[in-house]
């Protein structure tokens, strides 16, 4: 009280200054502190291999999982009415399905990831073309493998998703001259014919072992 | 406990006291007496004054160093000051030292109101609702003296009072102006309490109404005018005389000494300057009766002044109590003239017997009735009643803080602007930081919408990645429900901003390795497209097309297994240059090969590169040329149509006659 009472500006300057300064110095440490940390957290986010460069790895790796999920789709459970479907749809009004052979069950081959500690089984589904002198164009090859991996559907969006489907092998010759399949080297014409013969056409897609199995 | 001293000076000796505890339960813990110069009132001069002042300071030195602590209040002699009783019509301290000086100035003849402390103490109420107060002015030469003398010895006196009022104030701490000490009077008219101190060399005296002190007044004599006149007359030392009547009147029987054939020691010499025992001697006798009669003469005049100042007073007839206090407290005649002049019997103010002390009987006996001002002084500083103030103005107290506080504060001001700047400055460049890494924006238009963020955090959900259901973001803690992007969101809106990109590497990282356990997935598992192999194999062979006009694919194997994928093309070519465009071919791959999107590896060491066959019947045919079977190798993983690749509109150029056979394009209807 009596301090309160012979309380003047001076006092009062002193007085404020000594509550305010350790205040302040608080305050300043705090802020220096807060920058520091702010500092070194755009260093760690904006550096290779960085957290932000982390994040984007992440989100792939999520996406990865995305991607290669066990899938259910009809062309997993039903791979016979999936390519009979991509196929007639290349072939138009003038292959039949009686004209290619497709597999029951999609054979299940070990999938070889090199170094990496992934598993994963290949299961593989044939195309057999069973008429010998069936003779189709390059561009209906390409048809057909374009609707076998991408998944398009008749009438249906071109966006949708991609097909789990890839092709896995395939043997064509041209069948403009029989000479030519032969082991003989004559000479071509000199001009093919756009007409092939589908020898072999594998497809196959990739499916991940759990741990243990 | 709160201690605090008091100092007496006194006219013969120093007395400081230190007293702890509070007003009510006050302990005496020391007391220190010296012996103050001797001099006659009548004839201070500057150097008395300066001398005694010196004694004073010496004094209080000694008894801090014997270890008294506490504030110091001085005792300033009423007898140097000039009192003043005014009527002021208002109220209010504040209100009435603004006009005090200025009220009192034509109230002082002898100095100038400038060259005196002036303050005053409030007596009661004047008329029509004023104020009445008592009004003290004391020179500021002799106070100024006695401070310098008291920095001399570094000590500091926190408070300068008048002496009467200390004495006012332990009279009334002791008790004496309680109702029932005084008898009832037989009249309505208020009874008056004096208070009587009577020193060596003045008297004071107080009015007291109740327990407000009414008048006071000084009176410029003492008992030690009687050894004054004896060493005057028998050539004594005053410290000699003062001795000789005291033993006079204590044995009633004259005294006979031996002293130093020399005129007196000057005063204030004291027993520094005592004359050598060789020095010639001669034998004094002083008289009982002389001494008798010096001190009745010094009565009767105390008689008579005391007379005249009761009756001037006009309080003579109201007076129902006298206590004195001083050296003479105890001498009967002394006594029986004041019982005469007030018609009262006067009553020793025994201020010991109140107070806790550890001083032995005789001391306690012999400094009793000579402390009551130096205990008043000290109990101001525990609480006492307020008196005056005499460090004012040029006197005020300066202490080390005091001294510095106006440089200091600037200093605090400079600091505190500077720490304003300066933090603001920083708060600016946090704030900054934070808007770069990912602070908060509320939309205040809504502010119940999801919260959003600044800096590397908008940029890292700006494309809804989170937040889309295909990439499912979430994951089940071992413990709690279910985190998801909102919880994620509400954690950021919490957490610091420097925090906030770790804590969403953090949550991602957990989402990311759950999905992985729980799926089997680690790594793309994707398998290669080999639709995307054989387009680029097109799109190798139309660019060089112009070049190797009239090639002819026979046969094209390809095998997507791993780990030896392959692509095996036989080609032929016609005419002479067959082998040309073949090196252009293989160039044409080479080249595709060596961007980072090729599906193609480059031609491993041990491959021929291309396996020729002539033509067999160039002789029948008549054409030379032949067929090149080629191997390119593809790569265990690559981008499908990567930005090298002109698939995209290369390969629409080429199948653009198979358009309607595509599924997607209504083809095969």
């Amino acid at each position: 009280m009596r301090f309160l009472r012979s309380l003047d500006l001076y006092k009062f300057i002193v007085l404020l200054a000594a509550v305010l300064l350790p205040l302040g110095w608080w305050w300043m440490r705090s802020l220096d502190e807060s920058i520091r940390l702010c500092r070194q957290a755009i260093a760690e986010a904006t550096k290779p291999g960085g957290f932000l460069e982390q994040i984007g790895n992440l989100q792939k790796k999520v996406e990865v999982v995305v991607v290669n999920r066990f899938n259910t789709s009809d062309a997993i459970n039903e791979p016979r009415i999936y390519f009979q479907n991509q196929i007639l749809a290349a072939g138009g009004t003038t292959l039949k399905s009686d004209d290619f052979g497709l597999p029951t069950d999609p054979k299940d081959e070990p999938a070889w990831m090199g170094t990496s500690p992934q598993k994963a089984s290949d299961l593989v589904a044939e195309v057999t073309w069973k008429r010998t002198d069936l003779k189709v164009p390059m561009g209906f090859i390409y048809a057909v493998l374009f609707n076998a991996e991408s998944g398009a559907r008749v009438g249906g969006n071109q966006q949708g998703q991609q097909s789990v489907w890839k092709l896995r092998e395939l043997s064509i010759v041209n069948a403009t001259d029989e000479r030519l399949t032969g082991s003989g080297s004559k000479t071509p014409p000199a001009e093919l014919r756009d007409d092939w013969s589908i020898k072999t056409m594998k497809f196959a897609r990739r499916e991940p072992r759990k741990q243990g199995n | 406990m709160v201690r605090s001293i008091g100092i007496d000076p006194g006219d013969q000796t120093v007395k400081v006291v230190e007293l702890e505890g509070s007003y009510r339960k006050t302990r005496l813990l020391r007391v220190h007496t010296a012996r103050a110069a001797a001099q006659s009132v009548a004839t201070q001069s500057l150097a008395d004054v300066g001398a005694k002042a010196e004694v004073v300071a010496a004094a209080t030195r000694a008894a801090l160093d014997e270890g008294m602590r506490g504030e110091l209040t001085l005792g300033h002699p009423l007898r140097e000051a000039v009192l003043r009783v005014i009527e002021l019509p208002f109220k209010g301290r504040d209100a009435i030292r603004k006009v005090v000086k200025s009220e009192i100035e034509g109230e002082i003849h002898s100095h100038s109101v400038d060259d005196m402390i002036v303050d005053f103490h409030e007596i009661g109420e004047g008329a029509e609702g004023g104020t009445r107060v008592m009004v003290a002015s004391v020179p500021k030469p002799g106070l100024r003296t006695q401070l310098d003398a008291f920095s001399g010895q570094s000590v500091e006196v926190e408070t300068i009072d008048i002496d009467a009022m200390a004495l006012w104030r332990a009279a009334q701490w002791a008790g004496a102006f309680k109702a029932g000490d005084a008898a009832a009077p037989a009249d309505s008219s208020p009874t008056v309490t004096a208070v009587l101190d009577l020193g060596a060399r003045s008297v004071k005296m107080l009015l007291v109404q109740g327990e407000r002190l009414v008048e006071m007044r000084a009176l410029r004599i003492g008992d030690a005018v009687v050894a004054d006149e004896v060493a005057r007359r028998h050539g004594l030392d005053a410290a000699v005389a003062r001795e000789v009547v005291r033993a006079c009147l204590d044995e009633g029987a004259d005294q006979r000494l031996e002293v130093a054939d020399a005129l007196p020691a000057p005063a204030g010499a004291g027993e520094a300057t005592a004359p050598s025992e060789d020095a010639p001697k001669r034998a004094v006798v002083v008289t009982h009766a002389e001494v008798h009669e010096a001190q009745t003469s010094y009565l009767q005049r105390l008689a008579r002044e005391l007379a005249r100042y009761l009756t001037s007073s006009g309080k003579a007839s109201q007076i129902r109590a006298l206590w004195i206090t001083g050296g003479a407290v105890r001498s009967p005649r002394t006594k029986a003239m004041l019982e005469e002049v007030f018609g009262v019997e006067p009553r020793e103010l025994d201020l010991l017997s109140h107070l806790q002390h550890d001083l032995d009987a005789a001391t306690a006996a012999e400094l009793g009735p000579r402390l009551a001002t130096a205990i008043g002084l000290a109990l101001g500083r525990l609480g006492g009643p307020a008196g005056f103030n005499l460090r004012q103005e040029d006197l005020l107290l300066t202490r080390g803080f005091e001294r510095i506080k106006f440089p200091l504060a600037i200093t605090c001001m400079v600091a505190l602007l500077a720490l304003f700047v300066h933090a603001n400055r920083r708060s600016i460049e946090l704030k900054n930081l934070e808007l770069e890494i990912g602070s908060t924006y509320v939309d205040k238009t809504n502010p119940k919408a999801m919260p959003v963020f600044h800096g590397m955090l908008n940029r890292v959900f700006s494309n809804k990645w989170f937040e889309d259901p295909v990439n499912d973001f979430h994951y089940v803690p071992s413990k709690g429900k279910e985190y998801r992007y909102k919880d994620l969101i509400a954690e950021l809106v919490q957490a610091d901003v420097h925090r906030r990109i770790m804590i969403v590497r953090d949550r991602l990282k957990l989402a990311a390795d759950q999905k992985q356990k729980e799926s089997g997935v680690y790594e793309d598992i994707s398998l290669e497209s080999g639709l995307a192999v054989l387009v680029r194999l097109s799109e190798i062979l139309l660019a060089v097309e112009p070049q190797i006009k009239g090639y002819l694919v026979t046969r094209l194997e390809l095998n997507m297994k791993a780990p030896n994928r392959k692509l095996e093309m036989t080609v032929a070519f016609r005419g002479e240059d067959c082998r040309n465009k073949m090196s252009v071919l293989r160039a044409a791959i080479d080249e595709d090969c060596a961007k980072p999107d090729s599906p193609f590896e480059p031609l491993h060491k041990n491959d021929d590169g291309a396996k020729e066959t002539l033509f067999s019947d160039t002789a029948e045919s008549g054409v030379t040329g032949a067929y090149f079977k080629v191997l390119i190798r593809i790569k265990d993983s690559f981008r499908p149509f990567g930005p090298s690749s002109v698939a995209l509109g290369a390969a629409d150029e080429k199948l653009a006659p198979a358009k309607s056979q595509l599924a997607g394009t209504g083809g095969g209807k």
